[in-house]
């Protein structure tokens, strides 16, 4: 293993971290499940690609373009939820990801099958970066989206989502415009799944519609479960912890997904809130620390 | 002649307390054939208490509903503080000054008991794009909650999840909850149901500390003791339609609701 090897690793893994963070706002808040989380990272990635090679932008004039597509088209694929939810909202979040990958397969304008290639990594001020130094970049911007993260959840935007999320009719009964909400994050969520697509476009430097499959999908919210729902922590852990574990389990090459399988089960099992969720591992930890202080309030809990 | 434009500057103390706060007229609600709320004429008076009863399925609920935005009518006019509110949605109800509480209560689990006040204490800056920036833990919000917090009586579990919370604790946070945004309108819905003695006559306390502070309240409920006891005014509900209106021992003495709750062999509502 290369220390180039390691930085790029951390670089894919940051930047899912930033996703799976975007992912947060719209399953951990609102609860609405997407799984076609894949289709708003193609939209980024797509859109950046396209802008860099064909439109000959430079990176850091394409990422605000590409950041605000995915939020419009975020915007737009939020509607539906207005209507359907729950399971339902979940099928038209499937049909949506393999839309997007339709679209970019069977156009040539994106490539078609043979993708996009020769993506550069971008230039800072005229040098080009090299790994380590786009790993800093991705590590700016995953440091930036924590920062927002957490600014959002002390904001009276974040309860009144959770609010949504949690009984609508409640929300209502207390002022709240649920419709609106639900877009809010459905914008915010496809804002930051964006700026992970482009970022992601130039770090791997070609792009291929299966990149964006269902799959992916299936790991972006199994790594947000995994770490938490509705957490910061969570999201960052989950997209770090699912992300290096293959890549730990190389040197058993054949039965790693099995392990790896293996071990997400177990968990979701043992820890259904995430491993650093609300109620998860860390939370008790931290409960039996301060017990002594609760001891009264507990049982006036029972009572 | 001075006299009497003083009286139709200030209005008379009797003017005040019986000002209409709320009017339904002719509400119906149809379900396919089946008419919840048939024509319901009803006016609720400031700092009044109005007991609705009423046999199971006899719409109260669904009045309930109607009255929070929850249901639109099939048919009807809602007048709320003299402006017609029968076509606007809930949450901008909410905004005017109606809150609620449901019969199963609904708190928001995962949040603590404190951010469910908070949710409630946001209620007019909800819905405005300044509310994804504004930080909701302000020095003074956070009193407000506080002082909420402490009315209901819930101050030592104001940091735990309000899923951890027994019932009688969490119908007392949907009241604080509603409290929260500031109401001229409160509508319990069965708020004492599943509660032991004890909490029963904290509650009815409770509920008339919030009349006291200038609150109409309809209170929805099937304990005969505690609406009678509480209520200045009661409302009967039979199969979707008003049968009768008055005083608590009116109502009770009243040869028809007796007959609605009692059954009379040969009566009219005998079934």
């Amino acid at each position: 293993m290369t220390f180039g090897y390691i930085l790029s690793i951390c670089t894919f893994a940051s930047i899912y971290a930033i996703l799976i963070l975007g992912l947060n706002i719209l399953t951990g808040y609102t609860k609405q499940v997407s799984l076609g989380h894949a289709a708003f990272f193609a939209i980024g990635a797509y859109t950046q690609a396209l802008l860099v090679t064909k439109a000959g932008l430079a990176f850091w004039s394409a990422l605000p373009v590409s950041i605000l597509l995915s939020m419009a088209i975020g915007i737009v694929m939020g509607l539906p939820s207005l209507r359907v939810s729950d399971d339902f909202l979940v099928l038209t979040t499937i049909g949506l990801n393999f839309i997007v990958m339709g679209i970019t397969e069977y156009f040539d304008f994106f490539g078609g099958a043979m993708g996009i290639i020769g993506i550069t990594v971008p230039s800072f001020m005229g040098h080009p970066l090299g790994t380590s130094g786009y790993f800093v970049v991705t590590l700016i911007f995953l440091i930036l989206a924590v920062y927002i993260s957490y600014f959002f959840s002390k904001t009276w935007g974040r309860l009144a989502m959770e609010a949504t999320g949690e009984d609508e009719q409640a929300a209502q009964s207390l002022g709240i415009n649920t419709a609106l909400y639900k877009i809010y994050a459905f914008a915010l969520s496809s804002a930051f799944t964006g700026l992970a697509g482009a970022l992601w476009a130039h770090s791997i430097g070609s792009l291929f519609p299966r990149n964006f499959s269902f799959e992916m999908s299936v790991l972006f919210l199994s790594m947000l479960v995994f770490g938490g729902l509705g957490t910061i922590r969570g999201a960052i852990f989950g997209a770090f912890f699912l992300y290096l574990l293959p890549e730990c389990f190389r040197f058993i090459e054949n039965y790693r997904m099995l392990v790896y399988g293996a071990l997400l089960t177990m968990i979701v099992i043992l820890q259904p809130n995430g491993m650093l969720g609300r109620g998860g591992l860390l939370d008790r930890c931290f409960l039996k620390l301060t017990k002594r202080n609760t001891e009264t309030h507990g049982t006036l809990k029972i009572g | 002649m001075l006299l009497k434009t003083d009286e139709e500057k200030y209005g008379n103390s009797w003017n005040i307390k019986n000002r209409v706060i709320l009017s339904l007229k002719g509400v119906k609600k149809h379900f396919g054939g089946l008419k919840a709320v048939d024509g319901v004429d009803m006016n609720l008076n400031e700092t009044e208490i109005l007991g609705l009863i009423g046999p199971n399925g006899a719409g109260k609920t669904t009045l309930l509903n109607i009255i929070s935005g929850l249901l639109a009518p099939t048919e009807g006019e809602i007048t709320f503080n003299d402006t017609s509110i029968t076509s606007l949605p809930a949450f901008k109800r909410a905004k005017l000054g109606i809150a609620r509480t449901f019969q199963i209560a609904k708190p928001f689990g995962l949040l603590t008991v404190e951010e469910n006040i908070l949710v409630g204490l946001g209620c007019k800056l909800h819905g405005q794009v300044s509310s994804l920036f504004q930080n909701c833990r302000k020095r003074e919000i956070l009193q407000k909650a506080r002082d909420i917090i402490n009315m209901i009586g819930l101050y030592d579990c104001k940091d735990q999840a309000a899923s951890s919370l027994p019932i009688g604790l969490l119908r007392k946070l949907e009241i604080g909850r509603a409290l929260a945004t500031n109401p001229s309108l409160l509508l319990l819905d069965e708020p004492a149901a599943g509660l032991n003695n004890q909490e029963r006559n904290e509650l009815s306390d409770l509920v008339r500390s919030i009349r006291d502070k200038g609150i109409s309240i309809i209170l929805i409920e099937h304990s005969m003791s505690f609406v009678m006891n509480l209520s200045d005014r009661i409302v009967v509900l039979h199969r979707g339609r008003k049968i009768a209106e008055g005083s608590p021992s009116d109502v009770a003495n009243d040869p028809l609701v007796i007959e609605v709750y009692l059954g009379v062999k040969g009566g009219k509502y005998a079934s």
